[in-house]
């Protein structure tokens, strides 16, 4: 039917046709043509005006153009990227734009003309070459237009692409979230303090990857995406802070109700507070994430420090678990060996009585019910275990001390009365400990040694006593050793003054009585200026200090009576290097230790290295004895060797030399001695803390360095001590310069067989 | 096998009448039928009725009575002796169609095409034409060498005319125009100015038609929002140029002053 329609309307038409020719008539002609004209001059107007963007398209246009940035928004992320396409964008909006108002204008023609018109007619009347034109155009309009539309375009995306974020935001779930916050309380597994603001700093990295879901965004909104991802981490932060607070009280001052006491009860309290405080919505926006799981841990550590705590405070409010007084004190007397060191006397009495003591605590603060729960805790856990330990450890301190005083007390008034004595020290004593080079008594082994005490009682001394006793014995030795290191050394002073005149006097034959006199003269002139400044009982002259001046005298005497004239030295080195100095390859020209063939060059090393081994064989036999060791024996050849080092070998070295030749040979050993005393200085000065065992810590001690001169020699007088100290002195000044340490106190121990 | 399709569709034909199926007797597609009958039917009906409508306009020409009263055939010599000299002067006849106006460029330039817009001018007010005509026929005197023709001119007298005879108590009756003479003369000579201006209209619309075809458009940033503008503008070339359009050309879309 309705083709039949359509074929009759054509069948019309054309009748109408053959009636009516079209273009027959000349005013309907005319009248298109005016409308031609017309639609021509108003397609071109409009191709000709508005050259750039007007404030009526504005808006259009910038809307049109966020749209096209939203959607492409990778093409658009950068401000500058995004000028290129926007441009294309404008040019083709414009030409739409354009072809649209053609269109219009057709219509309006098609309206106006009584014949038909060709959109192609308006067009070409307009203009000679429409798509050119209107390529340049548009070219030029969104070259123009870019300034006015694109800021705002981008803004209008920017903010879309903002709201459309928030909107979209997707939230961590639950699960992942919980991972996250626990990941951040780290390896502390039982840490109950609260997270803070900075911990949750650390989400920020997955937060932004979170919030970033969305795809590219605009680069005007980084700072926004990543004040999103903060905001998010805020909020976070917010819930779990909010969530800590509202049990914030009960955690942090022990808040708990007075009845509960496992740490299973009080958990169980918290967390249906804390769970009642903190509704779940995860479907809100944010969501309300409810208890987080290192909440629920943060109480479930919480709970298990209060119950420690808890009994902790309960325990030291309480004395009746503890072991009593005669018990404890029974104890210490049946074994006074073991008991003898506090910390032992701790250790011994806290293994005996700790778990009767832990016992009674448990049965005391559990009650029935929960005593068989504390028992097997302060088993168990450990926080309890330690914290009742460390508790009852305390307590036990307290309570031995007057019981360990006590005990002291009666073993000093046994033991060592004789140190109150107003007599005490006798100079034997004092002597005793003056050999030693102390100037105080550091160790109880020392004390008890100097004062005989027997051996075998030595180990039932409790430490109390001994401290004790060491108090009290320096008390009066340290003065006395004082004044005694001051006599000897006015005795030292007047061997360097008066050495080249007792030459002198010896040459002239004057009597050894006179010097004697003279140098006791000498040395009371010197002793009357230091005098006032020590304690009155200390300021007369001691027997060894009088036997000091007396043997220094005779000994200098006889051995320069017996100096025959001088002859070459024999001088015997060992090699640097193996005196522990690195030395380079280069031929050592020192001479090997004694016996040695210098021609059997082959086995050279051999016998260095046997020479060494048996230096070092000999000096150990000084061990402990001194830090160094000057150690003169005869040589088959009718000279004499001196062997120097620690008796653990360090700097070990020997020279021969002639004994008659003393100077000569003082000065041998001197140069000899430069390196190998540089090494001992060096060894003593890293071991110096270690050295001084500061068992009586009264006093002070200062560094020290102890030199044993030892003489298994006829030939070697004392001169010789004499002068190898001066030359050791020397030595030391000049390596405490060097090393920019103190200079040790020189204590010289003169073991010479007469 | 024709034969036997033939056969297959009578047996086929058979088998639907059993069956009480409807049977198509018309084999002719509803396209078909229109194009082999509708179609040349109504073409055939239309050539009927435009030679009937011919005939009867040429029968009602016919209808008068074929010798016309004296005072009419004076009075229409008269009027078509005025009205053909109104044509030659006008240039009328010179331009049966368009084409044979003389055109350079946008605008014409045939000295005749312009003779005739002048006159046609007087065709803007066509009841002083009209009067004049008549009062032109009613005065008109043949020349005095043109014997022959003089013989036929009668003197006529309308009393109710502008021009009026020196003797025109001497007319004879029948030569009087009275108020029905006049009104038929007027009638014809209202006939004949209606196809001047049918022809001059024709012209001067494809005068325009061309002009607003070939004339440059106007300069940049006017809006020629109404075709009466432009049509304004081509009339105003064409004018400044000699070629004077009739009003109600140039007024086809109103009066200029409105």
């Amino acid at each position: 039917m309705k083709i039949l329609l359509s074929r009759l309307a054509t069948f019309l038409v054309v009748i109408g046709t053959i009636n009516f020719p079209l273009g027959a008539d000349p005013k309907a002609e005319a009248k298109r043509m005016l409308t031609l004209r017309a639609a021509a001059e108003k397609a071109r107007t409009f191709l000709q005006e508005s050259t750039e963007v007007n404030e009526k398209q504005n808006e259009a246009v910038s809307t049109m153009l966020s749209k096209e940035m939203l959607k492409h928004v990778e093409k658009f992320r950068s401000k500058k990227d995004g000028q290129g396409p926007s441009k294309d964008l404008l040019a083709d909006w414009r030409l739409k734009d354009l072809e649209k108002s053609v269109d219009g204008i057709w219509e309006w023609a098609k309206e106006q003309s009584p014949l038909p018109v060709n959109r192609v007619d308006v067009i070409k009347r307009a203009t000679k070459n429409w798509a050119k034109d209107a390529q340049a155009k548009v070219g030029q309009f969104a070259e123009k237009s870019m300034t006015a539309v694109y800021d705002k375009a981008r803004r209008l995306a920017a903010d879309e692409q903002l709201r459309s974020l928030k909107q979209k935001l997707s939230y961590p779930s639950k699960d992942d979230l919980n991972k996250r916050i626990s990941g951040l309380v780290g390896g502390n597994k039982n840490r109950w303090t609260p997270l803070n603001s900075t911990d949750f700093e650390k989400l920020d990295g997955w937060l932004k990857t979170v919030v970033g879901n969305a795809g590219p965004v605009f680069e005007e909104l980084n700072q926004e995406v990543a004040k999103m991802s903060s905001n998010l981490r805020l909020e976070v932060g917010s819930q779990y802070q909010t969530q800590y607070k509202s049990i914030q009280q009960i955690l942090e001052k022990n808040g708990f109700p007075k009845e509960l006491i496992t740490k299973e009860q009080l958990k169980a309290h918290t967390l249906n507070l804390l769970r009642k405080n903190t509704p779940e919505n995860l479907a809100a926006k944010p969501p309300r994430y409810g208890v987080f799981l290192a909440m629920e841990n943060l109480v479930e550590n919480a709970a298990a420090h209060w119950e420690a705590k808890r009994m902790e405070i309960f325990a030291k409010a309480r004395a009746d678990w503890l072991p009593m007084t005669d018990q404890l004190e029974q104890a210490i007397r049946g074994d006074l060996v073991r008991h003898a060191p506090l910390k032992d006397s701790l250790e011994v009495l806290t293994e005996k009585f700790l778990p009767s003591a832990n016992e009674k605590l448990a049965s005391l603060y559990g009650g029935k019910q929960w005593a068989n729960y504390f028992k097997e805790a302060l088993a168990k856990q450990e926080v309890l275990r330690k914290n009742a330990t460390g508790l009852f450890r305390r307590a036990l301190s307290e309570r031995i001390k007057p019981i360990r005083e006590k005990i002291a007390g009666e073993q000093f008034a046994a033991h060592f009365s004789m140190l109150n004595d107003k007599v005490f020290p006798e100079e034997s004593i004092v002597v005793h400990f003056f050999e030693k080079g102390k100037k105080s008594v550091t160790d109880f082994k020392e004390l008890a040694d100097g004062l005989n005490f027997p051996v075998s009682e030595r180990s039932s001394i409790i430490e109390e006593t001994r401290m004790l006793a060491g108090d009290q014995a320096n008390r009066a030795l340290v003065p006395a050793l004082s004044s005694m290191h001051k006599q000897v050394g006015f005795v030292r002073e007047l061997e360097k003054s008066k050495i080249d005149q007792l030459k002198v006097e010896v040459e002239q034959g004057r009597p050894f009585s006179e010097i004697l006199k003279e140098w006791e003269k000498e040395w009371d002139s010197l002793w009357s200026g230091a005098k006032p400044k020590v304690p009155e009982r200390w300021r007369s002259k001691f027997n060894h200090t009088q036997k000091e001046l007396s043997k220094t005298v005779r000994q200098l005497y006889e051995g320069m009576q017996n100096t025959p004239q001088s002859t070459p030295t024999d001088t015997v080195a060992v090699k640097e290097d193996e005196l522990g100095e690195e030395q380079e390859d280069t031929p050592n020209e020192s001479v090997p230790v004694e016996n040695e063939q210098p021609e059997q060059e082959e086995n050279k090393e051999k016998p260095e290295q046997e020479s060494l081994q048996g230096m070092c064989e000999e000096l150990k036999l000084y061990l402990g004895l001194a830090d160094g060791v000057f150690a003169f024996s005869d040589s088959p050849d009718g000279k004499c060797r001196m062997l120097f080092g620690t008796p653990d070998g360090v700097g070990a070295f020997s020279v021969k030399f002639d004994p008659q030749q003393v100077e000569a040979a003082a000065n041998q050993i001197s140069e000899s001695l430069k390196e190998p005393l540089g090494l001992v200085l060096d060894g003593n000065a890293r071991m110096g803390v270690n050295r001084i065992l500061q068992l009586f810590k009264g006093e002070d001690q200062g560094s020290e360095i102890k030199m044993l001169f030892k003489v298994s020699t006829p030939a070697v007088r004392h001169q010789m001590s004499i002068l190898v100290r001066q030359q050791v002195e020397k030595a030391i000044e000049a390596w405490a310069k060097k090393s920019g340490r103190k200079a040790p106190d020189l204590i010289w121990q003169d073991d010479v067989e007469l | 096998m024709s034969g036997r399709a033939g056969g297959s569709t009578n047996l086929q034909g058979l088998d639907d009448l059993i069956r009480g199926k409807k049977k198509n007797s018309f084999t002719l597609s509803p396209n078909d039928a229109l194009v082999q009958i509708a179609l040349p039917l109504v073409l055939i009906l239309a050539i009927i009725t435009r030679l009937m409508v011919i005939e009867y306009t040429e029968a009602m020409r016919n209808k008068g009575p074929r010798v016309l009263e004296m005072w009419k055939q004076q009075l229409i010599l008269r009027m078509d002796t005025v009205m053909n000299d109104w044509e030659k002067r006008a240039e009328l006849g010179a331009f049966p169609d368009f084409s044979r106006v003389q055109w350079k460029g946008a605008f014409p330039t045939d000295a005749r095409f312009k003779a005739l817009c002048e006159r046609a001018q007087e065709m803007d007010n066509r009841k002083i034409l009209e009067d004049d005509i008549y009062n032109q026929a009613l005065a008109y005197a043949p020349p005095i060498e043109d014997e022959e023709s003089a013989s036929f001119f009668v003197p006529m007298y309308d009393p109710g005319a502008k021009y009026q005879p020196e003797k025109a108590d001497e007319i004879p009756e029948e030569f009087v125009i009275n108020e029905e003479r006049r009104a038929y003369a007027m009638r014809h000579i209202a006939d004949r100015v209606s196809k001047w201006k049918e022809q001059v209209e024709g012209l001067q619309w494809a005068a325009v038609a061309q002009c607003a075809d070939k004339m440059p458009l106007n300069a940049e940033g006017e809006s020629p929002d109404k075709l009466s503008t432009q049509l304004t503008r081509v009339a105003s070339e064409m004018s400044k140029r000699g070629y004077p359009l009739m009003n109600s050309v140039v007024e086809e879309y109103g009066k200029l002053d409105e």
